[in-house]
């Protein structure tokens, strides 16, 4: 297959993209033109990596971020597929809002590459799968100062292209924050019957959340319920659940969906645990 | 006049993939911005206005829509409304670019100069004779002055037209070099040739020495090439031979020389008379129409004012 509808100017720098997806991002079979979706528009190249993901790349003479691209990563992201969008363009383009373009498509997770005359590819930016941009982004201020740094990071790790990391550094963050409030309400003694003998700090953290939510008195802290507490058991359970590296395009992006509806859920449990123990020292 | 029977055209649906472009198509060169915003317009609205096309064999090849074609591939649209037209012979078909395409686009000119003498072989296999300039344009559409700039760029050597031809596929902003640049600057190469023959012994090393200047803002405007053929001609304006192969050697080894310099130090000032003396020719001329009677108080005080300064310079001179 050769190129059919991408300009001829844009050609040489489509071909020595292909190059560089296959020598230095090993992706074998780079398909040119071809349908991705039924219905949708074709990406100019794309190609399947190991881990389930589809990278395509458009070209542009000019524009890091043209109306173009725009729409093509918007229909990507309603067919919910494990996408990651290049932009690439010759390293000749002048543009005078090129900075604006280019923070415009980091925004929307597109990569952008500039290819050198001779060949060689500069990445600026690299794409974020258009199934991970969807996440709903954490709204800060509802959280203390001390641990934005924190979330923020968990949330760039999720969007970089790794979920369950991103999810598993939101867990750290919630699971330090509830054995603090366990060890705090044995502490002041709002515990029904004897205090526990495990540590706190050491106990797996399952056990400890459920040992609190059968006799940490409630009413002593803050608005904290048991109903919230009990979505902070329920993420315990997959607390350490890695799994495998998913392989395929259809387990890829199940996985990445369930990942991105856990990463938002503990968000929203760990802020509904610090809103509701204010006025409670932990 | 063309023969093809558009009456005869049927509107299809015909599938996007069945669908070829026409290698008699002059435009060499789609822009992607163009394109760009092609697709923008026909994502929202579709095609609103069918492409044509004639069938050859299982497939059909494009006579007019090759962007809307395009599109509909990136788009991955599976069919495109198209009037489906009998085969053109080989001669019509080439016209048919030009007619369809020339005169509603604004094509590169070197776009349509590439195909110009495949257009000029078959008109002449069927006229019998080489086709004169009248019988192109009527064909092809083109006017005259067209034609002419077309085959300045024809005759270029091939590495000026591939310099010309990379350069056309930037986007306009970036590109530097034109065919107005190619074209200005032949033309100026020929008045050279023509009024000092044996001036030029290496034409192609001109040719670099110009565009080099050009790109390096040595010479500002590609109207400065003009300036050149008025040196070459320098003694029909008084001014010695000598003097214009001396400015003419210096702007092609001098690469900080530039055209406008080399004008001002041979033929400024003879140009410069030349242009005064034609404008009191023509003042001349006017003050004969004119009767005491035309004469108002301020054309009375302008003419006063002229006496006066042609009596002092008369006098002066005297």
């Amino acid at each position: 297959m050769s190129f059919r509808s991408l300009a001829e100017a844009l050609r040489d720098t489509a071909t020595q993209v292909i190059t560089f997806l296959r020598v230095e991002r090993g992706l074998g079979k780079v398909k040119i033109e071809e349908e991705l979706v039924r219905g949708l528009p074709k990406p100019t190249l794309q190609a399947n990596t190991s881990e389930g993901e589809i990278v395509c790349v458009e070209f542009s003479e000019t524009d890091c971020y043209p109306q173009s691209l725009a729409r093509l990563a918007e229909d990507f992201k309603a067919a919910e597929l494990p996408v990651k969008i290049f932009i690439a363009l010759p390293s000749t383009a002048q543009n005078a809002t090129f900075m604006t373009d280019l923070a415009r498509a980091r925004r929307q997770g597109i990569g952008v590459m500039v290819v050198e005359p001779a060949g060689s590819v500069t990445v600026l930016d690299e794409p974020i799968s258009q199934l991970l941009t969807q996440l709903r982004r954490i709204d800060m201020p509802s959280y203390p100062p001390k641990l934005r740094a924190r979330l923020s990071q968990a949330q760039a790790t999720f969007l970089s292209g790794s979920p369950p990391k991103g999810c598993s550094e939101l867990y750290d963050l919630l699971e330090e924050v509830t054995r603090k409030i366990v060890a705090a309400a044995i502490a002041r003694s709002f515990w029904n019957g004897a205090a526990p003998t495990f540590n706190v700090a050491t106990e797996n953290w399952h056990n400890v959340c459920s040992a609190a939510y059968a006799k940490m008195q409630f009413n002593q802290i803050g608005t904290l319920s048991p109903q919230i507490w009990a979505n902070v058991l329920a993420i315990t359970r997959h607390r350490n659940e890695t799994g495998h590296s998913p392989t395929t395009i259809e387990r890829r992006k199940r996985r990445d969906l369930e990942m991105r509806t856990r990463f938002e859920h503990a968000a929203d449990v760990l802020r509904d645990v610090i809103q509701n123990t204010k006025g409670f020292r932990w | 006049m063309l023969k093809i029977d558009a009456g005869n055209a049927k509107l299809r649906q015909i599938p996007v993939e069945e669908i070829d472009r026409n290698p008699e198509n002059p435009r060499i060169f789609f822009r992607q911005s163009e394109l760009d915003t092609l697709q923008e317009s026909i994502r929202q609205h579709g095609i609103q206005v069918p492409i044509s096309v004639f069938q050859k064999g299982n497939q059909y090849i494009l006579i007019d829509g090759e962007r809307r074609w395009r599109c509909a591939l990136k788009l991955n649209l599976k069919t495109i409304p198209a009037l489906v037209q009998p085969e053109p012979d080989a001669l019509t078909n080439v016209l048919l670019m030009f007619n369809i395409h020339a005169l509603r686009e604004q094509w590169d000119l070197l776009t349509i100069a590439m195909k110009l003498p495949s257009v000029l072989s078959l008109l002449a296999e069927e006229l019998g004779k080489s086709p004169t300039e009248a019988e192109i344009s009527n064909r092809t559409g083109l006017n005259r002055s067209v034609i002419r700039r077309c085959k300045l760029l024809i005759e270029l050597p091939a590495k000026y037209r591939e310099m010309l031809s990379a350069e056309l596929k930037k986007p306009k902003t970036q590109q530097i070099l034109s065919e107005d640049f190619f074209i200005e600057m032949e033309r100026s190469l020929r008045t050279i040739e023509r009024v000092l023959p044996g001036f030029l012994k290496n034409k192609n090393e001109c040719r670099d020495i110009l565009i080099s200047k050009y790109k390096s803002e040595t010479i500002k405007d590609l109207i400065d090439l003009r300036y050149l053929p008025k040196i070459a001609k320098a003694e029909q304006v008084g001014v010695s031979r000598s003097k214009a192969v001396r400015a003419l050697e210096k702007l092609f080894s001098d690469n900080n020389y530039s055209l406008e310099m080399a004008f001002e130090d041979t033929v400024a000032d003879a140009y410069s008379e030349k242009t005064l003396v034609s404008k009191i020719w023509a003042v001349c001329e006017r003050l004969d129409e004119l009767t005491p009677t035309t004469i108002d108080e301020e054309l009375s005080k302008a003419l006063t004012t002229l006496r006066k300064q042609i009596r002092v310079l008369l006098g002066r001179a005297q």
